[in-house]
């Protein structure tokens, strides 16, 4: 038996002072504009409030609230494919697809080499290294908003494609393309800056 | 997905073939979509390094779960006192 959470420990100005910062940070990675973000906290600590006697405490509170987070983003996301519907963000060209491929679909420009990982261990590594998720702040900052964020919920969230189809609206095949232009930015971007073979860490 | 299917009767090009690239750290991919990837792959150096490297993107940043992202921009006091004013309302219409 858990015990419920006991009513003293839950207050509006205990649960911003402990998560409203950390939950913003969240937001934003994910939504990219601060007023979704911050629109998406709040409704996420609303809807927290009303769900507060659901808590049951086999989870932290932060990760409960993160949980009711990601619904409201996801949300959120709908929301705004919806509005994409006269100029869908897909199926219309990305300037960068000219950049990229020729005509016939070739690579327009050499593929340049990136520096070897350090070890076999590179992704557990990384983890810590400040200056390194900077640099992909950074490179997510300059990707198109919805490439941005149906990236961050597969990669960051590990949503399954057909999941984010099903709760966003966006159609399989745009979402192919929506990831793919989005892994080719970032992979420009952290090409030519983080793992660029001259560039020491 | 019909148009993914009709661009493979041919030798994939590499705007396909990166695409596929991409779609396999998302879903399996069909037999005649694996082939057309590794068929184009043992023919192209570039897509080779581009497939190595959006990989290599993929596996380091799915490190970063529920946690976010370190740095970046804090929440500004303003919205902060806005969602604290909001949440007491709602406190106090709740039994």
């Amino acid at each position: 038996m858990v015990d419920p959470v006991p009513a003293a420990s839950v207050s509006p100005d205990a649960w911003v002072e402990a998560h409203a910062e950390a939950l913003f940070r969240f937001a934003l990675t994910r939504l990219r504009r601060r007023q979704d973000a911050e629109d998406a906290v709040q409704e996420a600590l609303l809807a927290a409030i009303q769900a507060r006697r659901d808590f049951r405490g086999d989870s932290s509170e932060r990760t409960w609230l993160i949980g009711i987070l990601h619904h409201k983003i996801v949300d959120r996301i709908r929301l705004l494919t919806r509005e994409d519907s006269f100029a869908d963000s897909a199926s219309a060209t990305d300037d960068a697809d000219v950049a990229w491929w020729k005509p016939d679909g070739h690579w327009a420009r050499p593929m340049p080499a990136w520096r070897q990982p350090s070890s076999p261990e590179e992704p557990a590594e990384m983890a810590d290294k400040h200056e390194f998720w900077q640099q992909v702040r950074r490179c997510l900052a300059a990707l198109p908003e919805r490439q941005a964020q149906v990236f961050a919920l597969r990669t960051f969230d590990d949503v399954a494609a057909d999941d984010i189809c099903r709760q966003t609206g966006i159609s399989a095949a745009n979402l192919w393309v929506l990831l793919h232009r989005a892994r080719t930015r970032l992979r420009d971007c952290l090409g030519s800056t983080w793992f660029a073979p001259e560039t020491q860490p | 997905m019909n148009g993914e299917s009709s661009a493979l009767t041919a030798i994939a090009s590499c705007r396909v073939a990166s695409r596929l690239m991409s779609i396999a750290l998302d879903r399996p991919l069909l037999v005649r979509e694996r082939l057309a990837m590794h068929t184009h792959l043992a023919l192209c150096a570039a897509c080779r390094a581009y497939r190595r490297q959006i990989r290599r993107i993929d596996a380091i940043l799915r490190t970063a779960t529920a946690a976010p992202l370190p740095g970046g921009e804090a929440l500004d006091a303003a919205a902060r006192e806005h969602i604290r004013v909001q949440l007491h309302q709602a406190w106090a219409r709740e039994p």
